[in-house]
Formats: C-alpha cells, structure tokens, sequence
C-alpha cells in the first residue's frame, strides 16, 4: 500500500540522525499476515509496508530497543506509549513516533471463516472502501468490511492520530477507516457478565482459563509489562506454580492483570497474541473502567500523570472496608 | 480443632498490621472479650505489605475467608502505608469480584489499637459472612 512517497521522509529521519532503528512492520509469507521488521539503516526501508493486517501493538518492543527508535504506531497503539511514559520507562523525546493511517485491521480468522477459503490459498487481500477484495488464483471474492475487521476496530472513532501525539504521519488519508462506528462488543459481553451471579461468572472464566496453556503469550506481548523478572519466574517463593491447571491459571491471570492494572490501557494485544481465544479483553476492559471511575485516571492519557497505584488521595473510596 | 467432622467450621486467615489491628486483636484477648476461633491471624508489618498474591494463593489453597485489616486512615505508622493498601485492594477486589470470586469472602477493616470492642464486632461479622457463603469448592 502506498508507502512510496513516504519511504523519502523516513529515510530523511535516518539521515539527520534521529533514529538509528524503525520498528515497523513487513509483510509476512502469507498475505493475511505482518510481522515486525527492524531496520537499522535507511536502504533497508523499502521492506516496510502498510497493511489491513498490522494487528500487532509494536510499543512492547520499545522496552527492549536501545539508542534512538523511531516506531511507527496505529492511533489505538499510542496510549500504550504514554503508558510508558506515566510509568517513567520512557521519555518522549527519546524515540520518534512515526503515526500511520489506519485502514482498520482485518480479523484473518473472522475473515476465512467468511469467505470458506484457506488462508495458504488466497493471494492477495485488500480494502477498497467499505469491502475487503480477496483474490486466489483467477478468483476473487468480496466481504463487506464490517464483517471481518477486529472487534476493536469496530468501535474505533479515531483511524488516524492527530498531529500533536506523533512526530510524523505517513499514509494517504484517503484510506483511513471510514465505516460507521458500532458499539465496542466487548463492551457489551463485560455487561452480560456483569449482571450473572458470581457462581456463573466463576464457571465462565473457569471453562475459559482451562484452554489456557501458559505460553505466557500475554505477558509477553503487554506493552506495559516491562518487568525484566516476572513473578511467574520466581521460584523462591513460588508465587505461582508453573502447572498449566487451571486453577493456577486462575492465579496467574489475576496476579498478571492485577500488576498492569492503572498501566493496562485495553489495547487488547493480550487478547491478539492468545493462541487459544481466552476472552481477556473483557478482564482488562473491566479493569480500565475500574482504574477510570475509582481513581479519576484515564491510562494513557495524559503523559504527565502520576500512575494511580504509586500515588493516593486521602478521600479515596473505602465503601467497602468495615 | 474446630474442623470436627460433624459440623464445618469456616476457615478465615486474617492479616493484621502490627501497629494497630494486631494490637486491636491483643486487646481483644487480653481484656477476655470472645470471638469467633475461625480466624488464622498472620502479623504483617502494615496493611501496605499484604500483596493481592497473599489473597489469591491463600483462596487458591482452599481458604473460606480473608480479612485483611490496618490502621484508620491518617494513623498509619508509615503514613501512607494504608492509603496505598486501600488503592490496592480497590483493584484487588474488582478482579476477585469479576472473576466470580463471593464478595463474602473478602473483607477489609481499619481496626486500631484501641478497639478491642470493634475488633470482636468485625471477626464476628466476617465469620458469619464466610460461615454464609460455605466452603471454599471453588478451586475443586
């Protein structure tokens, strides 16, 4: 997708120094996939592209990158960012933010389970307005764009970032997501569970936390763990066994988002890199809204704030302690 | 022991700051007030120090209750001890609330060196709580 007048800006950032390493995506073997690329000098940036299928928050890699990078970012990927910089692992002006165009990001599985076609099969996918065109061999099918982008792209007002939260904006703008809004589904299914019993809710995460196979890939992929030993590891004490029962998958999960919380900004990446389809945007959109109406803090908002578990006020709530 | 076979008795670990909810529960004792022997009492240097992790590992291994208990706010030996402890069990029992963990099995108190009195009035309420909400099955 059109990234051809844009390789001379990027190239322009290499060239007066300002990054040494963009952290971008490639295109992976299959169409229907991205994958993070590092590049370290401006001849290789022709390997960058931009695609329907950049689902990957890439700020995670900003905890492990040294020098001066230069990220490029989705607008929902920013506050992650930000999160960072409340939590004091990041300084603005130490990296550059390369803002893109968001096309809205295609869901692969919803997309095959849609079209009936293999993933291997289809040679090329691509959005044209409202409609995502696939081709294989001779074919083509077409599916309306609503259908098969990720649910958070659903609810998503906001495609392309605004000029003050990024140092550059490549893309054409022309092929931001222009769909209507529609409410956020996960919005709705934290409600449902919300008006079920505790027993009921319990046998929900119990059957869900039981697919878990703790490849840690939540952790992992969290922009703001950036722990560089995390509890799971520790075996003295063992605060959480190594077992994938599900019973210290429960714990795990608890002790994981209880450690993002007041940095979890929902950017829904624990949910992307689940191999085994655990719901935990549900978990972390419940959290956030805690954080938001117990603390009057919004994560990822405001780059000066102070983190809400590293700070108090004397009138907090205590409604609930006798 | 109170686990008799005929008649199940709830058990509540309880984690007590040893500035003023120890001191409540000592009070408690020595002025030969009575309440409930439900509760497994773990001394902790202040509410500050109960990690979440105490909650759900000792939920994990198959505890009925916990009641974690400090100073009242603006009495904490180290300040702010206690205003960050209350930060942290906001979140602690979200989640524990929306993973379905009975509410009546967590319970929070500012218990302080003076209130002997209040001190038997929580534990009896908790005990009661927990002794409501039944045996900890959850994890089985």
């Amino acid at each position: 997708m059109g990234l051809t007048k844009d390789i001379s800006r990027l190239k322009k950032l290499f060239e007066e120094g300002r990054i040494d390493l963009l952290i971008g995506y490639e295109q992976a073997t299959l169409p229907h996939q991205t994958m993070p690329c590092f590049i370290k000098s401006a001849d290789n940036l022709e390997k960058l592209v931009l695609s329907p299928f950049m689902a990957v928050n890439l700020v995670h890699y900003l905890n492990e990158a040294s020098g001066k990078p230069g990220l490029i970012i989705k607008r929902c990927d920013i506050p992650s960012v930000i999160g960072l910089i409340q939590e004091g692992m990041l300084a603005r002006d130490k990296i550059v933010l390369i803002g893109v165009v968001c096309p809205g990001s295609l869901d692969w599985e919803k997309l095959f389970r849609k079209t009936g076609w293999k993933a291997e099969q289809t040679t090329s996918v691509r959005i044209d307005k409202d409609k995502v065109i696939l081709e294989c061999g001779g074919q083509s099918k077409q599916v309306a764009l609503a259908d098969v982008l990720m649910d958070k792209c659903l609810a998503c007002d906001r495609p392309v970032p605004s000029e003050d939260m990024v140092d550059l904006l490549i893309g054409d703008p022309a092929t931001a997501k222009r769909i209507p809004v529609t409410a956020s589904p996960a919005a709705e299914r934290i409600a449902e569970l919300e008006k079920m019993s505790p027993a009921q809710r319990w046998a929900f995460w119990k059957k869900e936390l039981q697919k878990c196979i703790r490849c840690y890939a939540c952790k992992n992929s969290c922009p703001v763990c950036y722990c560089t030993r995390c509890t799971v590891e520790i075996n003295n004490p063992r605060w959480v066994s190594p077992a994938n029962d599900w019973q210290d998958n429960v714990v795990y999960q608890l002790m994981r988002l209880d450690h993002v919380a007041g940095r979890c900004t929902n950017c829904g990446e624990c949910t992307r890199a689940c191999p085994v389809g655990i719901p935990l945007n549900l978990f972390t959109g419940r959290l956030f809204n805690t954080v938001v109406e117990s603390f009057d803090f919004v994560p990822g908002q405001d780059p000066a704030a102070k983190p809400p578990t590293l700070c108090f006020r004397p009138d907090d709530r205590e409604d609930f302690i006798k | 022991m109170d686990d008799n076979q005929d008649r199940w008795e709830p058990r509540i670990v309880s984690f007590l700051c040893q500035w003023c909810s120890y001191n409540g529960a000592d009070l408690a004792g020595s002025s030969r007030m009575k309440y409930p022997a439900n509760l497994r009492i773990i001394r902790v240097p202040c509410s500050g120090r109960v990690d979440p992790m105490f909650v759900m590992k000792a939920l994990r291994n198959g505890i009925d209750g916990v009641l974690i208990s400090g100073c009242h706010p603006g009495d904490c030996h180290y300040n702010e001890g206690n205003y960050n402890a209350r930060r942290k069990f906001v979140i602690l029992r979200d989640l524990l609330d929306f993973i379905g963990v009975d509410p009546a099995r967590v319970h929070f108190s500012w218990v302080s060196a003076s209130e002997g009195e209040k001190f038997v009035e929580v534990v009896k309420e908790v005990t009661e709580a927990v002794r409501a909400a039944g045996p900890n099955e959850m994890f089985d």
